[in-house]
């Protein structure tokens, strides 16, 4: 009925298409995903719709369950609050709404049943590079219809765990051009308070830094190279980017951390404002 | 060959060869095989350059597995100057209309805009990554005598399938987007087509040569396209 801030689908995205320059995608916070989709009976990567700060509103076609998961992402039912920890069915007719979190970005919402959605290079996920949607159908607009198809969906067989509360401490690897960073530098970024600034989206977060780089990262352009999901580069003028799921796949800026896996999904939930940290973790010996 | 793997995060590892001008085809000989073969549990490779990017899902394979599989591989990632690879000759159009630096550039490289098309159209190219955009090909081979400035203010949207230069690179914009390379022709088809089934139209380690032609040949081959009988096989070798 009506859309919400911008609400997409979204799955695992394009891992197989960097080497032709397309952006990996999907959902931003995996963890979220993948439990939403365990509540229903899904396949861990069945798609979802991604709901942004604000969520739509939705009326329920015929009877099924649906789950929400995101920090503080709550769900009403006929404008009644329901228990957003576990699945909810839906009866036709049900109208599905969302209370907009306090904190935290992404909500996502998982639909029981095979999705009958477009699809291309084998995702349903939206991707907008600039100002072209290259997968329009997958930004919800007012009166879309999903269709899903149950028994269409092999059921995850092992128990996924509820994602932990997400939080503003992000864990970080050194990144390939580590060196660059001054020691100065290096103080100023790990284990200091950072604030997201705009423009942040998701193709990456901006943050509030001034940070310098060795006198040879300064007069030498680096050679472009593979980026991905968790990268913190630094840019010219010395701030530093966390790039998240829609960046390009390659880039010449010093790559100086790579944010752990684990923590992506927290990325996902800063918005702009939020403070945060970065702790520097060891590689294991090998 | 020389070439350092190290980790890069808890979920990646970055193959990187010494800076040599056998790097790029050897980055894309280590793609190849990678793809071929497809280890266990790797997820993506990027190559550019002199390097690849192979991530990995660590619940079905381990760091130290990735790094034993490229230690194989890079066995055998010989650079094969024609292995899989193609040659495009693309019609171009050099009229000052699609040369949006037709005068800048002429200004800084003190050539006659003849000799620089001339110059332009005599080097073959090579598609040594792919990124910025889907399906946007950095070429390079770009003659001495070309090597330019990028614009000190990019403009906000330069059209689809202008060529450019920049520094010691070619390129070639698959949708209108922002950019600050130099303009100086455009191609009458689009190199990224979301429909088609490989989108991108060129691929890393193509080798790529501009054909010039005319305005008017521009039209009539722009009306092929749009008519769905432009047949670009006859392009390619």
């Amino acid at each position: 009925m009506t859309s919400g801030l911008r609400t997409t689908t979204q799955d695992a995205g394009r891992p197989e298409y960097t080497d032709i320059g397309v952006p990996i995608g999907g959902a931003l916070d995996r963890a979220a995903m993948h439990y939403a989709n365990s509540l229903v009976g899904n396949a861990l990567q069945t798609p979802v719709l991604e709901l942004t700060m604000t969520g739509p509103r939705l009326i329920c076609e015929s009877a099924g369950k649906v789950a929400l998961a995101g920090p503080q992402f709550a769900a009403r039912v006929n404008n009644q609050s329901v228990d957003s920890r576990q699945a909810i069915e839906l009866a036709a007719g049900d109208e599905l709404s969302f209370e907009s979190p306090t904190r935290g970005v992404r909500g996502y919402l998982a639909v029981e049943g095979a999705w009958r959605v477009k699809r291309w290079l084998g995702s349903a996920s939206a991707l907008r590079i600039g100002s072209y949607e290259l997968l329009a159908s997958a930004v919800w607009q007012a009166r879309d219809v999903l269709e899903t198809r149950s028994g269409g969906v092999i059921p995850w067989p092992t128990i996924v765990l509820p994602p932990p509360p997400s939080t503003s401490m992000i864990r970080a690897y050194r990144g390939p051009e580590y060196d660059r960073l001054k020691p100065s530098a290096v103080a100023q970024l790990i284990e200091r308070p950072i604030t997201v600034v705009a423009p942040s989206n998701r193709i990456g977060l901006r943050t509030d830094t001034a940070l310098s780089l060795t006198q040879s990262a300064q007069s030498k352009e680096m050679v472009s190279s593979g980026v991905q999901p968790g990268t913190v580069q630094v840019t010219h003028d010395g701030q530093a980017i966390i790039l998240l799921a829609d960046a390009q796949t390659i880039g010449g800026y010093p790559r100086v951390l790579q944010c752990a896996s684990r923590s992506i999904d927290d990325l996902a939930q800063l918005r702009v404002g939020d403070p945060f940290s970065l702790t520097l973790l060891d590689y294991p010996t090998h | 060959m020389t070439a350092i793997i190290r980790p890069f995060g808890d979920t990646a590892a970055l193959v990187e060869f010494a800076s040599d001008d056998r790097a790029t085809p050897s980055a894309m000989a280590l793609n190849r095989l990678l793809r071929a073969e497809d280890p266990q549990g790797i997820v993506s490779t990027t190559p550019s350059y002199d390097s690849v990017l192979v991530t990995f899902d660590p619940t079905k394979t381990s760091y130290s597995k990735v790094h034993a599989a490229l230690v194989k591989l890079l066995e055998r990632a010989h650079p094969e100057p024609t292995a899989g690879e193609k040659l495009w000759s693309i019609p171009t159009c050099f009229d000052p209309s699609f040369a949006l630096d037709c005068d800048p550039l002429q200004h800084e490289l003190s050539l006659s805009w003849d000799s620089l098309v001339e110059t332009f159209c005599r080097s073959e190219y090579r598609v040594n990554a792919m990124g910025f955009l889907p399906g946007f090909p950095y070429l390079g081979g770009l003659a001495d005598t070309l090597h330019c400035s990028r614009m000190k203010t990019p403009r906000a949207r330069v059209p689809a399938s202008s060529v450019a230069i920049a520094g010691d690179q070619a390129g070639i914009y698959p949708l209108d987007s922002p950019g600050g390379w130099r303009i100086l022709a455009r191609i009458p088809i689009s190199l990224f087509n979301p429909e088609r089934q490989m989108p991108a139209l060129l691929a890393p380690n193509d080798r790529v040569s501009f054909l010039p032609i005319t305005l008017d040949e521009f039209t009539a081959l722009g009306h092929q396209r749009d008519h769905g009988d432009l047949d670009i096989r006859a392009w390619v070798s």
